[in-house]
């Protein structure tokens, strides 16, 4: 999906209405990337509203209209991160029932509920950080460059920790 | 794709990897966006935000606040009209400022001010320039006087906006560094690196690895002299650890019983080194200590199992490590990089196990190249900071890395690496070859393995503040115009310790008193002789949450203190100026009693 950079470039000036078009591009993505980062929707809503909002009065720092997916979503990553700071737990698991109670998160032509499920249980195994980059890059598409990015990591460990959880992941569901 | 991700698979073996996991889950894809978060439904409270982004006016028509969102609807021409008026005065004021400073530098490290100035027109304008580019800003910008800055980002805190960057390869880092060091040549030509003849590089013996005094944030534990005597270093509720020297000099960490006041086992000091620190983590006793790199010898005074490490060290030394190094495979095979180490400042961490304190065990030792800055155990993790600054030159092929790299010694592992380049931060501004080398090591976890980070061009006077999970490193950054101060934060995540934001701001900190964190927020207080007193209040990662600058406070010897959320800032004439922070956002001067 290519963004408008003209919006881009209004959004900067402070024009809500093209920041909010922007938005609404990538809102499923940015809903997505927290969802199953954070394990449960009712914080991926907080994260993403935070985003919204923090992403609208950084706009204009943009340097490079074109980033402004990376950019934005780099912003969600680090409201993750604080999220999961503010956990009593160290580790936040997913919440399966979350995901499988949950109606508006499965709609009706979700094929097989027990494979999400499958599915989510290998990514409750999973490390936090190791949990994004997978889904930031299977789910979301992106390279192992702009997930450095995103992440504030280097793109060797980026690489490194991809390859090594998707070992891990596909033992998991084979085992599954 | 680099040399290290050849280690772990190919481009297209990964791809194959995401194709097969990407079938799976096609199952996750399907998620609604709820309704919550459909931007009709967010779009309300952007309104909060621009009512707080308005471009204010003073009496004379200057633009006072420059950092607020144009207002919604503001048309190009009026923003451009703004702008022209604020580039107009940040320049009068610029020119003005320089001349009355001696005219302008031409000296590449000295673009600090002019780089504020530039930085201040961009931000002034919240707008493109005429060219459509956006200029970087990096700095701070000029402010009027007790100007507030509601919320809005001065500086560079935005996570597009990072200040530095991080090392691509060794070769970017010695780029830099060779740069520093053509500088320095030009102003210093002293200076302790030196071309020998036939472009080989050999370090000036004159100047070169002097470490000069020891600039640290903390005092060693001063060694009585003279007379035996002894100083408490730490206690729990049945030893006290005693530091003890006696008449001859020979100083000794002491066990003591506190029940019968008796001597249960010594730790031997080398007389070289310098104590900074004790701490006591549960079962664990960590002594930190500044001395040389070639200081290994004490474990053999112990009767621990890794007392012949010294001899593992070389030989792992000697070995190829490319095993180890899991990326920018470098050859550190030669027998001159050991060497090269040998005498170096090294700051060093020795973690004893006191669970029997009769007879103490060494369990960990790790040492890091650099004098000793500061160093702190936040929940059973020890932070140990140290100013490393190189002497080698980077301009000269046959430097080895060794000596332009920081390096560690870790025992877990026997091995000794040169940083990874991918664990090295190049600061925007660059003045000396100087890192700031930080380190997160789990005392009670030995198999944990310790990870260092390090930021080249932060000056050795870097000032660092603790938090529970986050390190805060600021180092001044300066030129014969105005100086400025870069901060760094580190968080201790699960991998590791990771740099997680960077910014800069005008002035410097004069000292840790003029730190401090409370409620969430890192408070920081940097003076300028030209431009007074300014406090930035930061949430974790760097992100400016609010700000005031330029106050006036008079006095040679300005005190700063903290009381929950207001900084009382007073002069030694008694003047005091508080700054009442309840908003963060919009911190308020109070009162002014003189």
């Amino acid at each position: 999906m290519v963004l408008d950079v003209e919006k881009v470039r209004s959004a900067k000036l402070g024009d809500s209405q093209s920041f909010a078009d922007l938005y609404d591009q990538i809102a499923t993505d940015l809903y997505k990337v927290a969802l199953y980062t954070l394990g449960n929707p009712h914080d991926a809503e907080d994260v993403v509203s935070e985003t919204f909002i923090e992403a609208y009065k950084g706009i204009r720092n943009l340097r490079d209209e074109g980033s402004f997916r990376p950019w934005i979503m780099r912003i969600l990553s680090i409201r993750c991160k604080r999220k999961i700071a503010s956990y009593i737990q160290e580790k936040p698991n997913i919440d399966l029932e979350d995901f499988i109670e949950t109606p508006s998160d499965v709609s009706p032509e979700t094929a097989d509920c027990s494979e999400r499920v499958t599915v989510l249980d290998a990514l409750n195994k999973l490390q936090r950080d190791e949990r994004t980059i997978v889904v930031l890059s299977v789910l979301q598409g992106y390279t192992t460059k702009e997930i450095s990015q995103i992440m504030d990591m280097p793109h060797g460990t980026v690489s490194s920790k991809l390859y090594r959880t998707l070992i891990k992941l596909r033992k998991t569901l084979e085992q599954e | 794709m680099s040399a290290h991700e050849d280690e772990f698979c190919d481009e297209q073996e990964l791809q194959q990897l995401i194709d097969q996991v990407s079938k799976s889950f096609q199952a996750l894809d399907d998620v609604t966006l709820p309704e919550s978060l459909k931007s009709k439904n967010l779009l309300p409270l952007l309104s909060e935000v621009e009512q707080d982004s308005v471009v204010e006016e003073d009496q004379t028509g200057n633009v006072v606040n420059f950092e607020a969102l144009p207002k919604k609807g503001m048309s190009r021409k009026r923003m451009r009209q703004m702008a022209s008026v604020a580039a107009a005065f940040v320049c009068i004021v610029g020119i003005w400022y320089t001349y009355s400073r001696g005219g302008v530098s031409t000296n590449s490290s000295s673009g600090m001010t002019a780089d504020f100035s530039s930085s201040s027109m961009a931000s002034a304008t919240g707008a493109e320039s005429e060219e459509g580019q956006r200029l970087d800003s990096d700095a701070v910008p000029e402010a009027a006087p007790n100007q507030v800055s509601n919320g809005a980002p001065l500086l560079s805190t935005s996570p597009a906006m990072m200040p530095e960057e991080q090392a691509s390869d060794y070769t970017a880092v010695r780029q830099a560094l060779g740069d520093t060091q053509t500088s320095q040549e030009k102003s210093f030509p002293d200076s302790g690196f030196y071309k020998a003849e036939g472009g080989s590089s050999k370090t000036n013996p004159q100047t070169a690895d002097t470490v000069g005094p020891m600039l640290t944030n903390q005092a060693p534990v001063e060694r009585p002299d003279s007379s035996p005597q002894q100083t408490v270093l730490c206690q729990d509720k049945n030893y006290r650890y005693h530091l003890y020297s006696d008449a001859q000099g020979s100083t000794e960490v002491q066990i003591v019983d506190a029940s019968n006041e008796q001597v249960v086992s010594t730790i031997p000091l080398e007389e070289e080194d310098t104590l900074y620190e004790a701490y006591l983590v549960e079962d664990c006793l960590v002594l930190v200590e500044s001395g040389d790199w070639n200081e290994l010898e004490m474990e053999s005074q112990l009767s621990d199992p890794i007392s012949a490490y010294t001899q593992t060290l070389f030989v792992q030394y000697n070995q190829d490590l490319s095993e180890t190094m899991q990326e920018d495979a470098v050859d550190f095979s030669d027998d001159n990089e050991s060497s090269v180490l040998e005498g170096q400042a090294a700051s060093t961490a020795v973690v004893y196990d006191v669970a029997n304190p009769s007879s103490p065990k060494v369990r960990r030792r790790f040492q890091q190249t650099g004098t000793y800055l500061d160093s702190q155990v936040c929940d059973g993790t020890l932070y140990l900071v140290s100013s490393d600054e190189k002497s080698g030159d980077a301009r000269a092929d046959d430097t080895q890395l060794a000596q332009l790299i920081p390096s560690t010694y870790d025992s877990v592992g026997h091995d000794v690496r040169p940083m990874r380049s991918e664990d090295i931060t190049l600061s925007s501004q660059i003045d000396t070859a100087t890192y700031a080398v930080v380190t997160a090591l789990e005392v009670s976890d030995d198999q944990a393995p310790a990870t260092t980070k390090a930021v080249l061009g932060m000056d050795d006077k870097s000032t660092v503040c603790f938090e529970t999970e986050e390190l805060y490193l600021m180092g001044m950054v300066t030129d014969s115009n105005g100086s400025g101060t870069q901060l760094y934060a580190f968080e201790c995540l699960e991998q590791g310790l990771e740099l997680t934001g960077s910014t800069q701001v005008m002035g410097t900190i004069p000292h840790s008193d003029f730190l401090n964190w409370y409620d969430g927020i890192l408070y920081v207080v940097t003076t300028s002789k030209d431009t007074g007193y300014s406090l930035y209040l930061f949430e974790k990662s760097l992100v400016l949450v609010g700000s005031i600058e330029n106050v006036s406070v008079t006095g040679d010897s300005v005190q700063a203190q903290f009381e929950e959320d207001t900084v009382t800032l007073t002069g030694d004439n008694g003047e005091t100026i508080s700054i009442l922070c309840s908003d963060p956002a919009n911190p308020v001067l109070q009162d002014i009693q003189n």
